[in-house]
């Protein structure tokens, strides 16, 4: 429900303003306008930190060390302080304020690649990732921001990626079976945000789920591209433990946050905590299970592929149910386009000769029309149904 | 109390960018210059723009200069101190002597504090080594010099060096590289 809903029905004449007003009141719906803004002023700060960052790499030779070291503290601090000024003191724009202390972090990491520019300096790249980390790691505490917390979440994610890219690292994981740590990571992720629900910060629950549920299934969809994983990934140089941590972490901070659900019931907590559970151990088994390996890219869709479009499409109506169940849109679309995928993958990887593939275009094009049309009613049906419980609660 | 902690963490964030830049400066101004030569190679690095990958003379050292022997499949990342003396009327410092324990160096010697690189960049008979040395950042579309290298840099009394000026046939890198500077 929007707020121009509500105007164009007082427009229409069947409630008076107050009755507008106490019903915008009462909902505590926002002007649209509003909402542009905010993205307006993200994407420019994103702009700005990007731009920041390729004139610090074109490295101007006319402009003194001192200079560009000094612009690039006051610019750094200047968006603090401008932020801070705007949500603290003004008041009025705070989103915009945030958006310039998000801007702030970012030109904290441009100062790093300043100073080890200027001065030549030879360190690991992850290196930089995790001082930029450790040095905006506090601010969305202190500025209990949503940007701050996402922006802390996607320095950890870089952070990680490098890392495990880093042959002389403790947990070194660098070829296409690196996908699986991410997927972990999003579960990790995920069980993080299901217990920020109860702490004093319950607002950056849906930042970290969101992240999560789409890092988890982002990466684990390539195993169920044919012949994926069956090439060189084992790898004696990768880090063993790396997955079963993960794994190990993902399925205690699911565990123990699903509580924290307030939409599921006592069955449903089990029902999911369990399904995640489960996705977390298959990540793990699809590294280790005994596989035909090759020194090139098959492209044969083997068992660890049927496992995991099997797993995938199950996983994904689960997660619609659960979705339907928190009345998370974000839960239940994210499940309908990977199912959309999944089909995909699976009836791209059961290609064979002219005959059976032509019987298969035939047979999965039918099928993907009818699922398809089956697949937008139910959406269509499952957001009518969220919305109208989110209506009914309110009221 | 939030506000205060705020401007703790960012007076850290400034710290950390300030005192690394006095520490460099501190090097540059008070460290002893060796003059080095070189090859380069230009790759881009995504937050730090172009750079001149330099390979140096001193980079492989024949393992019959490490005392206490050594072996070449030395670990990568392994501390390795390396003394130079200049060599030559050219000025250019070339490898006396190596080992993996702290060197104090003699009269006329500078020692370079570095680690093992990857047995496979080694010359036949030698170790890599690497001494923090080797990334030149440059202006965008400079990275591609043609003509003699020489390294100017400074060391400190820990072995730490870091580059001090980078020479194209004798004329400063900046001066030599301005018509292809974009």
């Amino acid at each position: 429900m929007k707020t121009t809903d509500i105007e164009k029905i007082h427009e229409a004449g069947f409630i008076t303003a107050e009755q507008r007003d106490k019903i915008i009141a009462h909902f505590g719906l926002k002007e649209e306008g509003g909402k542009f803004l905010v993205i307006i002023s993200f994407i420019g700060a994103v702009m700005i930190a990007a731009g920041i960052a390729l004139l610090i790499s074109a490295n101007w030779n006319d402009i003194p060390r001192g200079v560009k070291i000094a612009a690039g503290l006051v610019l750094m601090l200047g968006a603090h302080g401008a932020g801070w000024w705007l949500r603290e003191v003004h008041g009025q724009y705070r989103k915009t304020g945030e958006a310039l202390q998000f801007l702030g972090s970012a030109l904290f990491l441009a100062n790093i690649a300043l100073v080890g520019q200027i001065y030549h300096l030879e360190s690991r790249t992850p290196n930089a990732f995790l001082l930029w980390l450790l040095g905006l790691a506090a601010l969305p505490w202190l500025l209990r921001s949503k940007a701050q917390f996402a922006l802390f979440l996607a320095a950890f994610s870089v952070w990680f990626g490098c890392e495990i890219n880093e042959r002389d690292s403790l947990i070194f994981f660098s070829n296409e079976s690196q996908v699986l740590a991410y997927a972990l990571l999003g579960l990790n992720f995920l069980g993080a945000g299901f217990l920020l629900r109860r702490t004093p910060f319950p607002d950056f629950a849906p930042v970290a789920e969101k992240l999560g549920a789409l890092g988890l299934l982002l990466f684990a969809y390539p195993l169920t591209w044919a012949g994926f994983l069956s090439w060189s990934h084992d790898d004696a140089s990768l880090c063993r433990w790396l997955l079963p941590a993960l794994a190990g972490l993902a399925v205690i901070a699911t565990a123990a946050g699903v509580g924290n659900l307030p939409g599921l019931t006592r069955q449903w907590r089990f029902t999911w905590a369990g399904s995640l559970a489960a996705v977390a151990g298959l990540l793990c088994a699809a590294f280790f299970a005994p596989r035909e390996q090759h020194w090139f890219w098959a492209g044969s869709f083997d068992m660890v592929n049927a496992v995991a479009v099997i797993t995938l499409f199950v996983f994904c109506l689960l997660q619609i149910q659960a979705g339907l169940q928190l009345r998370s849109r974000f839960l239940v679309n994210l499940g309908v386009a990977f199912i959309g995928l999944d089909i995909v993958s699976a009836y791209f990887g059961l290609f064979g000769t002219m005959a059976r593939t032509g019987l298969m275009f035939v047979v999965s094009g039918v099928f993907l029309l009818i699922f398809g049309v089956y697949l937008e009613k139910k959406r269509r049906k499952l957001i009518g149904k969220i919305k109208t419980a989110k209506i009914t609660e309110a009221a | 109390m939030k506000n205060k902690l705020l401007i703790l963490v960012l007076a850290l964030q400034a710290a950390w960018v300030l005192g690394t830049v006095v520490r460099q400066e501190n090097l540059l101004r008070v460290g002893q210059v060796v003059l080095l030569e070189t090859q380069p190679v230009d790759p881009r690095d995504p937050l730090r723009g172009d750079f001149v990958r330099l390979n140096y003379k001193i980079s492989d050292v024949p393992v019959n200069l490490f005392a206490p022997p050594v072996k070449t499949d030395l670990p990568a990342g392994a501390k390795i101190y390396v003394a130079l003396a200049p060599a030559g009327t050219n000025g250019f410092y070339e490898v006396t002597r190596a080992s993996r324990e702290r060197l104090v160096p003699a009269t006329g010697e500078i020692v370079l504090r570095g680690k093992s690189g990857r047995s496979w960049r080694s010359a036949a008979g030698s170790i890599h080594v690497e001494y923090g040395l080797e990334q030149y950042f440059v202006a965008e579309g400079t990275g591609n010099p043609h003509g003699k290298l020489t390294v100017q840099a400074a060391v400190d009394k820990s072995g730490t060096a870091r580059i001090k000026e980078v020479f194209v046939d004798g004329q400063t890198y900046a001066e030599a590289m301005k018509p292809a500077a974009r």
